[in-house]
């Protein structure tokens, strides 16, 4: 079992089809687009993975075990990237 | 261009003040700034290469010293800015009246007679009068539905320079301030239109301040903004604050996004460059969500509006998910949605 939180020092805006975020600490800057900025919408709302899993399979039309791949490699790169990070 | 900060009291208390955030951060402190830091800023000013002395507050002219300051900044060979709420001590009025035009420019700020006052706004006239050409009345926009024409007479009994400076109420960084919501601007735009024809048939020419986006004009009310000579300009730069702690800011409304200290190195060029970076990553973005697809955003004819509008939309919303290898494998999933 993995926990990913947000970093706190993290903010984000939805613009026009994109996430736009920044880390105030680092000055860092990242876009997410797509299916992306959809899955990220998702979390940010509080959804359960499951739920995020199911409502990308209905938005990307994929099976569920395709759209969970898809959070999962999504998960992994902003842990990466230092958007996310291991939580307790 | 750098504004130095010289008192940090003011004589009235407008609801959209952009400097709310920065003095509650830093109340408690020195009220006035001393003649050493008033030399110190005009040595930054100096190795800066820069000719004006702004002078800004809270009321700047409520400086004890402030005729001492004029002519210290004068000694240096700068034009005097001073930017005020027209309400001042006889003493710095009769310095700045008796300054020579091509010496001293004067922004009065004003806010409409109904939420001044009628003797305040008497007051204000009255040092219109006195500094004649050298005052440019200015106005914040602070509510759509702000009658405008009442500064048409205004210019026209006080015999101040025919140019009118509008700005709009920003919002400080914490929102604590009076301000205009982005969705409002296309009202206010139309506004300023209607305000600016009227204007140029009095022989009065309307400036716009930092934070104006072209998007809040109609493709023909822009045509006719530049047939009328209006100066429509699109900006939002760091202007450079230099606060009484003797600190640099982006401007007041951003003032918690930082301070950078006013180090004897340091020059306007490599403190504005430094906050640029800074700020960089919010540029990304605008006040309104189509900014930042927007192609004149792009191409960097429009900045996306006053920035400390646009970083009060980010947000950060704490979040926390959890998976289950069994979840990521899909498995658990491929049962509950089939």
């Amino acid at each position: 079992m993995t926990r990913y939180r947000c970093v706190p020092s993290l903010v984000w805006v939805q613009d026009a089809g994109r996430v736009l975020l920044v880390d105030q600490e680092t000055l860092q800057a990242w876009t997410l687009e797509g299916a992306e900025a959809a899955a990220w919408d998702l979390l940010a709302l509080g959804y359960p993975a499951e739920r995020v899993v199911a409502m990308l399979a209905l938005l990307l039309d994929v099976p569920a075990g395709q759209a969970a791949s898809f959070l999962e490699g999504r998960l992994a790169a902003w842990l990466e990237v230092g958007m996310l990070q291991e939580g307790k | 261009m750098a504004n130095l900060v010289i008192s940090a009291i003011c004589n009235r208390t407008c609801a959209y003040c952009f400097t709310r955030d920065h003095y509650e951060d830093n109340g408690g402190g020195a009220v006035f700034l001393d003649l050493d830091g008033f030399e110190a800023r005009l040595d930054f000013l100096d190795r800066s290469g820069i000719d004006q002395a702004r002078l800004i507050g809270g009321e700047p002219t409520l400086h004890p010293d402030f005729p001492l300051l004029v002519e210290r900044a004068r000694a240096r060979g700068k034009t005097v800015i001073v930017f005020s709420n027209g309400l001042m001590p006889e003493p710095a009025l009769a310095c700045l009246e008796a300054l020579p035009g091509d010496a001293c420019s004067v922004l009065v700020n004003v806010n409409a007679p109904e939420d001044m006052g009628a003797s305040t706004f008497q007051q204000l006239c009255a040092t219109l009068r006195r500094l004649g050409q050298k005052a440019t009345p200015g106005l914040n926009i602070y509510r759509v539905d702000l009658e405008l024409a009442f500064l048409l007479n205004l210019v026209g009994e006080t015999g101040c320079r025919p140019v009118i400076r509008l700005g709009l109420a920003h919002p400080c960084l914490s929102g604590s301030n009076r301000f205009v919501r982005p969705h409002q601007y296309v009202a206010i735009g139309r506004r300023i239109v209607h305000f600016a024809r009227r204007a140029a048939g009095a022989g009065i020419r309307v400036e716009f301040d930092c934070g104006f986006v072209p998007c809040m004009f109609s493709p023909p009310d822009l045509e006719a903004l530049r047939a009328l000579g209006a100066s429509a300009a699109w900006k939002c730069n760091p202007i450079l604050d230099i606060d009484l702690e003797g600190r640099a800011i982006y401007c007041f409304p951003l003032s918690r996004l930082g301070y950078l200290p006013l180090t004897p190195q340091a020059n306007a060029e490599k403190l504005r460059r430094s906050f640029e970076a800074r700020v960089q990553p919010y540029r990304r973005a605008g006040v309104f969500v189509e900014c930042s697809t927007c192609p004149l955003k792009r191409s960097g004819e429009c900045p996306g509006g006053c920035l400390s509008a646009t970083v009060r939309r980010f947000r950060h919303t704490p979040f926390c998910v959890t998976i289950s290898d069994q979840e990521l494998q899909g498995e658990h999933l491929g049962h509950s949605l089939h």
